[in-house]
């Protein structure tokens, strides 16, 4: 059971002679097996609160407990899988290779077969492939099956769909969805889009800027697993609106 | 590339100095040349007998140029390795990169003439001075063409140092470091021509003052073709490595799909 619980958490980074304040007085947990969506306007500091949970950086005050150890220790035990907003690929590798990737540098078997999730993204057929021959958005599933070959206890998302276009990152949503469903993995998802943070997660955590406090928490009691037709539903819409209200505030308000 | 399509890319340029070459006969026989300029099939003609002569001082030019860059190459690798592996340390080392590619070779042959004296030293020294700058720009660069996710990627994975460096940082480097190999085994071969002038015994650059001095125009154009021979033979080899070892097109690190 991995339950990440992050409490009191700010985190400052100097900046030429002055100090910027990404994140201050940050008070979440989200459950073991839970899916958690981030939305927040630019500079609310929800890429920053995903590297102090994979332990790229220490936060400046305050603890955070991913399982039963600090971030650190989830880290260098593997139990961490990180998509970036880009691929990240290694170009001299091909789709296999560069699914393998983690379990090579960790030195151990890879917990997942490497060709099983290439078929997972619905890659079948490109192990072969260079990352130069493949799309956007299949660069982007290798990326995925990666974070996903160690089996880790917390997948944790940079707005991995940004860049691609509205069709296909709603196609790579769904499948998302059933892969984070069948990996059982604690997941956290950063992103721009309101619908997308509604349709996705659990939990909706919406972030105000400078520096980045968390603004509201607003649970989704939608049924799983979901569905396109849910969009249409008037409870999504209604969730949507909740969201919108907390990102924008008074500016909802119908002036009098 | 099909055979026909190395035909096709090869031979526009073939044609182009063909032509050249027989315009350039024609214009001697016709009597347009002066006679510093031979026709080349005078300079061909004394092939046969400078062959051995050719053989003899090319290898010892090659030999030179061979060591000074690979000296220059080993001392490009340590300092870009120190200029990254330092806070502060890159400016100062390509500053001396830079001040070292300013200084006139030919100027700076003869002091070393007097601190080192005569000899393959000296050659080797020279050819690797003048093959230096651009081998440490490009190792410099190349170890710092990874971008921050990738980077950022590894320490999530818990890479270690070694793992970095042979997994990310040497492979991303690739496409700078043959770049700076192709632009530096010209110069090296060049620095070993300057160093040879300074009154070598044997190499290409001793061979084309002999014949100077003795006023053998043919040979002259044959030390020179021979000289152009090589270091496009050196910079061809390389590019062919190159295509080898740098197979996966055209980006570097992807960022962007």
């Amino acid at each position: 059971m991995t339950e990440i619980a992050i409490s009191g958490v700010s985190k400052s980074f100097s900046l030429g002679k002055g100090e910027i304040q990404a994140l201050a007085d940050i008070e979440i947990t989200f459950p073991s097996g839970s899916f958690t969506a981030l939305i927040g306007p630019s500079g609310c500091g929800k890429s920053t609160l995903l590297r102090l949970i994979a332990d790229v950086f220490p936060p400046t005050t305050g603890s955070i407990r991913v399982g039963d150890h600090g971030p650190d220790a989830a880290r260098l035990s593997h139990e961490i899988g990180f998509v970036f907003q880009d691929p990240t690929l290694l170009p001299w590798r091909n789709v296999v290779e560069n699914v393998r990737l983690p379990a090579e540098v960790a030195k151990i078997a890879p917990r997942r077969d490497p060709a099983a999730l290439t078929t997972l993204v619905g890659l079948a057929g490109f192990e072969e492939a260079r990352p130069s021959q493949l799309s956007g958005g299949m660069q982007q599933r290798v990326a995925i099956a990666r974070a996903l070959a160690l089996d880790p206890k917390v997948l944790l998302m940079d707005e991995p769909f940004g860049a691609l276009d509205e069709i296909t990152r709603q196609r790579m949503n769904m499948e998302l969805l059933r892969i984070w469903k069948e990996s059982g993995a604690t997941a956290v998802l950063v992103t721009h889009s309101i619908s997308e943070a509604v349709f996705m997660a659990d939990t909706v955590v919406v972030l105000s800027a400078n520096p980045g406090r968390v603004s509201e928490v607003i649970s989704v009691d939608l049924p799983r697993p979901r569905r396109l037709d849910l969009m249409r539903d008037a409870r999504f819409n209604s969730y949507e609106n909740k969201v919108r209200e907390a990102l924008f505030g008074d500016d909802m308000k119908v002036p009098a | 590339m099909t055979p026909a399509g190395t035909l096709r890319s090869i031979a526009p340029p073939a044609a182009v100095m063909v032509a050249l070459l027989a315009l350039m006969e024609i214009a001697k026989a016709a009597g347009w040349l002066p006679i510093t300029v031979p026709a080349p099939s005078q300079v061909v003609a004394v092939i046969p007998a400078q062959w051995d002569n050719l053989v003899y001082h090319a290898g010892g030019t090659l030999r030179s140029a061979l060591l000074g860059y690979f000296a220059a190459a080993c001392a490009a690798l340590a300092l870009a390795s120190l200029a990254l592996s330092r806070e502060g340390a890159e400016r100062p080392i390509l500053s001396l990169g830079v001040l070292i590619d300013c200084v006139p070779l030919i100027a700076l042959a003869p002091i070393f003439v007097i601190w080192i004296g005569q000899g393959s030293a000296l050659y080797i020294t020279i050819a690797g001075i003048s093959s230096f700058f651009p081998l440490l720009l490009g190792t410099v660069q190349g170890f710092k063409a990874t971008d921050r996710s990738t980077r950022e990627l590894f320490h999530v994975m818990a890479a270690n140092r070694w793992q970095r460096l042979r997994l990310l940082a040497v492979p991303s480097s690739l496409p700078y470091l043959f770049a700076a190999m192709k632009v530096a085994a010209p110069l090296a071969l060049l620095g070993t021509l300057i160093a040879e002038w300074m009154g070598a015994e044997r190499g290409l650059g001793a061979m084309i003052l002999y014949a100077l001095f003795s006023f053998n125009v043919p040979v002259v154009w044959l030390t020179i073709v021979t000289i152009c021979g090589l270091s496009a033979g050196a910079y061809g080899l390389i590019a062919l490595l190159e295509a080898r070892i740098v197979n996966w097109g055209p980006k570097g690190v992807s960022g962007h799909g």
